[in-house]
């Protein structure tokens, strides 16, 4: 069984491809390089592939439409790069089947962790899944009910027994919006004193240990003027 | 030069068009006159012309005592010297009634004429042998002195008159034996009166040839002189009229072509008179005319008024030889093309103006009229009929009169009605608001200047929207153009940071490029944003919650930065609900960059203040700090795009921080104000705080005050 994941990399700027190579060749990845839309779709079809990267604006065949083609043979997770950055060019490259999507510039160890969150879920999400029935799952995180343990693609996350009870706290609705108030009255069982500020500093340090970038939460966000939540994936 | 002489032909043609008028005047006075003597003594002028001419036929020979007038005079005196020698008093009063009272005079009578005359009277009414009376005893009866030249005798009821010819001889000139000879009108009834009286006095009656006495001479020479004189006079007034009329003429006949000028530029006057006037005119000159000739029963009127229908003719033939189109110049048409003349220049306010003048002049002519007649028809009794019919007429007229003003004006005010639909449409910005006013209407031409104004602007806000449009575009694809080697500098920074054997500076030199990087990165992302916030590109999700909430949580998150500082922080944030219906991240950028604004340029060991209050039914948020540096630009400067309070630019920043803010505030239907004063630096966010039933009036105040 080889255990190196192949992925395609794919984008009209050869340096960024060849960036993109080096840093995941250095987390132990196989990498095929494509310069277009026909040679990534050709490359997809031909090669034993477990994850493509593929920019959206490309000559000869656009990034979307090349998505649409592979997944018509293909079941495997895909991350979209776009320099567009806007929320419908997001929208719009989920919707034909992307996995992920990454507005340029980007900072490819953040590109890293993602693959690593896709492999992680295409391959071993049922494992986790088979060690207890007594897990809420949502997206790349697992909270198991009884051992009280985060799991983030599969490992799990190291948190203080606070940020425990706030992530079980909200893991439990994920979607729903918690106020500052809320979670302090609960979890610290005592009336809210400065509950913002205190919340505020747990919630940045849970997201530090469960997001892939900190900066630009996925799942743990700040609903601004009403108060926290977990996103439902 | 030239004006002159045409000055003079004008007068010459004017006084040529009197000669011609009189002419004719005098033609119709002549042909009146002649028909009226014809219709006063039939037949019988040609005896009376006869006369008159034999009258002057005498005169001109020049005997006074040939004409009829002296014999009749002679006669006369003869007759009254008959009646008034009558002794008794019956027969006085006998002969007075024969006489139809007219002859009789009295004894003072036989006096006077005694004075000049001789006269021997025989009455044989008392005494058969007869009484005589004389005034001179010494004359026989019978003969003619000298001087004298008329004799009348009546002898036995025969009366004979004997005239001296000259060279003296005696001739009788009547005898009333001889029947059928006359001599004068005057002795008819006293032959008569003679004849018939059985008692007829013996008369011998002599008339002086020169009168002595003042009044003898007046009664006979004196009446002829008068009657010759009179003829005379009339003749010499016919003569000249003869000849002025000759002489008229004449002046008509040379002046023929000046006075055709001038009747051709009557005709250029007449053109200018309404064809209603004229029509009145014709009106009261032929009742004028009417009046003259058949009503006062004056002759000299009956002329006037046969001159003033002559006139008339005259100047009728002259309207229409000249002017064409005589029933084109009427009220209506003058007033339609007043009208139309005034629209080409006037302004819609005079147009209507003088359409309302137009209505009252016509509506008041109507009246005028109306009057008139009525007084007329009061004079003169008019049938009903007719005043029915004429009443009925200017009823007619004066209600169309009304409905023309009335409509037209209605037509106006609805197209003025439109243009100030379309003006109110296109200050709403509905700039496809077109007008389709008619041509003939006055506000034409401000309709078509106002569909060219819309044009002007639709073209304009295009303009404006497409290169609104294009420079978001622009934006868009240079941030896009940026990213992408971005990416490769970024990527490849963190390649480097992985190499382990780097020596130490070479890592800190990474470390700068790293951060400058990244920095770039969050200037792109700026001025993504701005650019497309500032064009009303952000899509908006607006949620219901407190303001308070999402000031504290920006507050929580910005904690770190916030301690960091060197600064003092007053948070004010009251217990009240603060309802809001906005973008909750949009708003929590424009907190986070006030806030990062104010961590950023305060002066160190200074204090901010962050102070959330109510203020009018509006939630305001202030931030308030004494600046680090010396502060030139306005508020208003602040805000706009790349602007930065130090100008050197050496902090970090995109220097869109304010201007985001400000932008996101104003897409949540907020405002947002920088004010400056001195150092100190404030800033004011309001936002609408929403329904409260116990606020509802408050707000609803603040919302039309602000609007």
């Amino acid at each position: 069984m080889s255990d190196k994941k192949t992925i395609l990399v794919v984008d009209d700027d050869r340096e960024i491809v060849r960036a993109i190579s080096i840093t995941l060749e250095k987390e132990g990845y196989n990498i095929l390089k494509a310069y277009d839309g026909l040679e990534a779709l050709e490359t997809a079809v031909t090669n034993e592939i477990h994850l493509i990267i593929i920019d959206i604006m490309m000559p000869k065949l656009d990034g979307l439409s090349a998505i649409m083609k592979i997944r018509e043979k293909k079941n495997l997770p895909i991350i979209v790069l776009s320099a567009k950055g806007e929320d419908s060019d997001k929208i719009l490259g989920l919707s034909v089947g992307a996995d992920d999507y990454m507005a340029k510039p980007f900072n490819p160890l953040e590109l890293a962790a993602r693959v690593k969150s896709q492999l992680r879920r295409y391959t071993s999400l049922g494992d986790i899944n088979a060690r207890s029935d007594n897990c809420i799952v949502n997206g790349r995180l697992t909270f198991n009910l009884d051992e009280h343990v985060l799991y983030a693609d599969g490992d799990p996350v190291k948190l203080t027994a606070t940020e425990t009870k706030i992530v079980e706290l909200l893991m439990r609705h994920p979607g729903r919006i918690f106020p500052a108030e809320e979670i302090y009255s609960r979890i610290w069982n005592e009336p809210a004193y400065s509950a913002e500020n205190t919340v505020m500093v747990h919630i940045r340090r849970i997201r530090e240990k469960i997001e892939l970038n900190p900066s630009e939460p996925e799942y743990l966000k700040v609903v601004w003027g009403l108060g926290y939540e977990i996103e439902r994936h | 030069m030239d004006t002159k002489s045409k000055g003079t032909n004008l007068a010459r043609g004017l006084f040529s068009w009197f000669c011609y008028l009189l002419v004719f005047f005098t033609l119709i006075s002549v042909t009146v006159y002649g028909i009226a003597l014809f219709t006063s003594y039939g037949s019988d002028i040609f005896t009376q012309a006869e006369r008159v001419i034999d009258t002057s036929a005498q005169l001109m020979i020049g005997e006074l005592r040939e004409l009829d007038t002296y014999k009749e005079s002679a006669s006369a005196f003869f007759e009254r010297l008959y009646y008034n020698t009558r002794t008794s008093d019956t027969e006085k009063e006998k002969a007075r009634e024969a006489a139809n009272n007219s002859l009789y005079y009295g004894t003072q009578y036989l006096e006077s004429i005694s004075r000049d005359n001789l006269y021997c009277v025989i009455d044989y009414s008392t005494d058969p042998n007869g009484i005589t009376s004389t005034n001179d005893p010494n004359w026989t009866p019978g003969t003619l002195p000298e001087d004298f030249n008329y004799l009348f005798v009546c002898e036995d009821r025969c009366v004979s008159i004997y005239h001296k010819f000259e060279g003296d001889t005696l001739g009788c000139v009547y005898s009333s034996e001889e029947a059928g000879s006359f001599y004068t009108n005057a002795l008819t009834y006293t032959l008569d009166a003679l004849r018939k009286d059985p008692l007829a006095p013996d008369i011998y009656f002599a008339v002086r040839e020169e009168a002595t006495s003042y009044y003898a001479s007046n009664e006979i020479i004196g009446s002829a002189q008068n009657r010759a004189n009179r003829l005379l006079f009339q003749l010499s007034l016919l003569v000249t009229a003869a000849v002025l009329f000759l002489l008229m003429l004449l002046f008509g006949i040379i002046f023929r072509r000046d006075r055709l000028l001038f009747t051709e530029r009557l005709s250029v006057w007449m053109r200018h008179i309404w064809i209603e006037i004229k029509l009145l005119l014709t009106f009261v000159l032929f009742a004028a005319a009417y009046l003259l000739v058949f009503v006062s029963g004056s002759g000299f009127a009956a002329i006037c008024g046969f001159c003033l229908v002559f006139l008339y003719i005259h100047l009728l033939l002259v309207d229409l030889s000249h002017n064409r189109r005589i029933w084109r110049h009427n009220i209506v048409h003058s007033v339609l093309r007043f009208i139309s003349q005034a629209r080409r220049n006037r302004r819609f306010d005079h147009i209507e103006y003088r359409k309302f003048l137009a209505m009252v002049i016509v509506l008041s002519g109507l009246v005028l009229l109306t009057v008139i007649v009525t007084v007329f028809a009061v004079i003169h009794g008019f049938k009903w009929r007719f005043l029915i019919l004429f009443y009925g007429a200017i009823a007619f007229a004066a209600a169309g009169t009304l409905f023309w003003f009335g409509a037209a004006l209605r037509e106006d005010l609805r197209d003025y009605g439109i243009l100030m639909d379309q003006i109110e449409k296109m200050y709403r910005g509905d700039l496809n608001a077109v007008n389709h006013i008619t041509s003939a209407s006055p506000l034409y031409g401000y309709a078509m200047q106002l569909n060219m104004i819309r044009d002007g602007i639709r073209i304009a806000v295009d303009d404006g929207v497409r290169s609104e449009r294009t420079k978001v575009e622009l934006i868009t694809n240079v941030s896009h153009d940026i990213k992408t080697p971005l990416t490769s500098i970024i990527s490849y920074i963190e390649l480097l940071k992985a190499e382990e054997d780097l020596p130490p500076h070479v890592k800190d030199y990474v470390s700068v490029i790293s951060q400058k990087a990244e920095r770039l990165r969050a200037m792109i992302q700026d001025i993504f944003d701005v650019s497309k916030a500032t064009t009303g590109n952000i899509s908006l999700s607006p949620e219901h919650f407190d303001l308070k909430t999402l000031l504290r949580q920006t507050l929580a998150d910005m904690d770190e930065l916030i301690q960091n500082t060197l600064l003092q922080w007053r948070v004010q944030i009251p217990e009240d609900e603060y309802p809001v219906y906005v973008d909750g991240q949009r708003m929590y950028r424009v907190f986070q960059n006030i806030i990062k604004n104010a961590a950023q340029y305060a002066l160190e060991g200074s204090r901010v203040y962050v102070v959330l209050v109510k203020q009018e039914g509006r939630a305001l948020l202030s931030v308030q700090n004494i600046s680090k540096h010396e502060l030139s630009q306005t508020g208003e400067e602040l805000t706009a795009r790349f602007v930065r309070g130090d100008a050197s630019r050496t902090s970090t920043g995109s220097g869109l921080g304010l201007s985001i803010a400000k932008s996101f505030t104003e897409a949540c239907g907020g405002t947002f104000r920088i004010s400056v004063n001195g150092d100190q630096f404030s800033v004011e966010i309001t936002l609408p705080l929403e329904f409260q039933p116990g606020a509802a009036a408050a707000e609803e105040d603040n919302d039309t005050s602000n609007a």
